[in-house]
């Protein structure tokens, strides 16, 4: 039976080519939203896992980096240096605006840190320093290339001319990036007085990050103190979030493109080739038989689908991050292994009008000519 | 002998109401072990559809069909596909070949849905294509080999799985006349040596040269002997 159902499957390589095509289009729009969404959410929390800090410091009530507001006044960090466990803290500003370039505005989330700060600045510095003294920004460096920008160059952030000192990696998302200019012009431009958003911490070594993170609690009643991984967590979570009913919206259809072209090649194949069905139930062939042949031409298409799909959304990845500035494309195993089920419920479901129709064929077709 | 097949006063309606046909009406039939039996008569005699009962391709709209001392009209779909895949050898006018696999494969998917392990059946199959003159044509697909040898083919399906009956459609009626006479005595002779009953539906009047026992039908009836030689008696169109 096996090699009958796949010998009646190849016997239109057109028609089969076509089918592996149309599956692997509705795996490439499940995978490819699935990963921009990933890497997207990747980038989001890029800077909090990169920032060399085991504990962020935030106000009270506030859980995330992108989407809420947090202020806390600036001179904690010698208060925050004598809870246990803590080795040195940072206060660091942090919010979205528009910077000017060339008369086009891009929106950047800067972050500002004292130029003296022993860590917290860009991680991947290509040119330049990573650190922005007052009157001075770190930029993306993909952003700064697309402008034809350099060290030395000049942009506007609110009205405030800074010189680009710095050039670094990983810094764009696909929809902002990250900038660095130091607190006291951050503080300047949002006429904010000495404050800070959070506060970044560094532990001593060998200490706990969440019992350190309790003890500054404790000292500190009016501080949220979240490890780098929980702030990572919850910024990614907000981020996943945010496109999670387009990402549902998108495998539906991916789903239903998928079901409907590999149903509809199993079914013409079988109404072409009907007679041949019913020389089968004549010879003997049960339901059973007649399932298992069209079970496995269905799953055989979704799966050369699936293949042809990954290979296509792994070319895909490859080339975003040329075609669209700051964009990624994750490819995680486990989203891989989900769409692969999805895939066999599609080769399954695909099986089923066919296997009507031959079920309810008239057996007297084998004696008509 | 052996009553293998038996059918007893059955009838085949399609339709419903005005539009009903009865294609069969009472017909009793016992075949034997070994024995030939060839069912003739005019198109439209229910011929065919005889054999599609007796085959359990079709069910009686009243009446029984017997295999052996078994009621298999009262099977479900799966016990008489079983059956027929076990105890009933089909060969059919347009040979009925499966056009993707080879004529080896042919037989062996027969073997293979009976159970039989792969290597088994393509021994089996092998060896009785052998035997029907075709050892050379194994791996031949069905649109390269000749009519004839086609139809050799399918009688190698039709006994590859050692049934206890073979039915046959019209098996000499896209034949040539050597082919045919080569059909033939393979149907006697997987009575005659091999003790299967044997039921052929045929206008070939060649045929009658193997026949042991030969039915006529005419209008779903089994009638008792040949109607009018096959002449037609001209009736005036205008009364």
């Amino acid at each position: 039976m096996v090699r009958l159902a796949m010998k009646m499957l190849l016997r239109d390589r057109i028609r089969f080519g076509v089918t592996t095509l149309g599956v692997a289009a509705a795996v490439v729009l499940i995978l490819a939203l699935n990963g921009l969404f990933s890497g997207a959410a990747r980038q989001i929390t890029s800077y909090i896992d990169q920032s060399g800090a085991d504990l962020f410091i935030a106000q009270q009530g506030v859980y995330n980096m992108h989407m809420a507001t947090s202020v806390l006044p600036g001179d904690l960090a010698p208060r925050i240096e004598t809870a246990p466990g803590v080795d040195q803290a940072v206060p660091m500003a942090f919010f979205a605006t528009n910077i000017e370039v060339e008369g086009t505005r891009h929106l950047v989330y800067l972050i500002a840190l004292p130029p003296e700060a022993p860590f917290g600045g860009a991680w991947k510095v290509s040119a330049g320093k990573g650190l922005a003294a007052p009157g001075e920004v770190i930029l993306a460096r993909d952003l700064a290339d697309k402008h034809d920008l350099a060290l030395g160059s000049r942009i506007l952030v609110q009205g405030r001319s800074l010189r680009v000192t710095g050039l670094a990696e990983e810094l764009s998302s696909m929809a902002s990036s990250f900038a660095f200019i130091s607190l006291g012009d951050a503080q300047a431009i949002r006429g904010s007085g000495p404050t800070a958003a959070y506060y970044l911490v560094r532990i001593a070594a060998g200490a706990d990050p969440s019992g350190v993170a309790e003890s500054i609690r404790l000292k500190i009643p009016e501080v949220n103190p979240m490890t780098t991984a929980e702030l990572s967590m919850s910024d990614r979570e907000i981020g996943l979030q945010m496109g999670v009913d387009v990402l549902r919206a998108m495998a539906v259809a991916g789903f239903l493109v998928g079901l409907a072209v590999v149903g509809l090649s199993v079914y013409t194949t079988v109404v072409e080739q009907l007679r041949q069905f019913g020389i089968l139930k004549a010879v003997g062939a049960g339901r059973g038989h007649l399932l298992h042949c069209f079970l496995l031409q269905s799953q055989v298409m979704a799966l050369a689908g699936f293949a042809v799909g990954v290979v296509l959304t792994w070319i895909l990845r490859l080339a975003v991050p040329y075609l669209v500035l700051g964009m990624e494309l994750d490819l995680e195993p486990a989203y891989l292994l989900l769409t692969l089920g999805e895939v066999l419920v599609i080769g399954a479901l695909a099986a089923v009008p066919p296997w009507l129709r031959v079920s309810r064929l008239d057996p007297m077709v084998v004696f008509r000519s | 002998m052996e009553a293998t097949m038996t059918l007893e006063d059955v009838t085949k309606v399609f339709g419903h109401g005005d539009v009903s046909v009865r294609a069969v009406d009472g017909v009793s039939l016992t075949v034997q072990a070994g024995e030939v039996v060839l069912v003739m008569g005019p198109s439209g005699s229910g011929k065919t559809t005889l054999l599609a009962l007796a085959g359990c391709l079709l069910r009686p709209t009243t009446g029984r069909v017997w295999f052996r001392e078994r009621e298999v009209t009262t099977l479900g779909e799966g016990g008489q596909a079983a059956l027929r895949r076990t105890q009933i050898g089909f060969i059919f006018q347009h040979f009925n070949l499966l056009s993707a696999l080879t004529a080896r494969e042919n037989v062996e998917l027969v073997l293979g849905l009976t159970g039989r392990d792969r290597s088994d059946a393509r021994r089996t199959a092998s060896g009785v294509l052998g035997e029907l003159g075709l050892g050379k044509r194994l791996d031949f697909l069905p649109g390269v080999l000749s009519g004839g040898e086609q139809q050799r083919v399918a009688v190698a399906r039709a006994l590859a799985s050692d049934p206890a009956v073979i039915l046959a459609d019209e098996p000499t009626a896209n034949l040539d006349s050597r082919s045919g006479r080569q059909v033939a005595g393979l149907l006697a002779d997987a009575a005659h040596r091999l003790g299967k009953a044997v039921v052929i539906v045929s206008h070939d009047h060649r045929l009658t040269t193997i026949a042991d026992r030969i039915v006529w039908m005419e209008d779903g009836r089994i009638v008792p002997e040949p109607p009018l030689d096959g002449r037609i008696v001209s009736e005036p169109l205008l009364t």
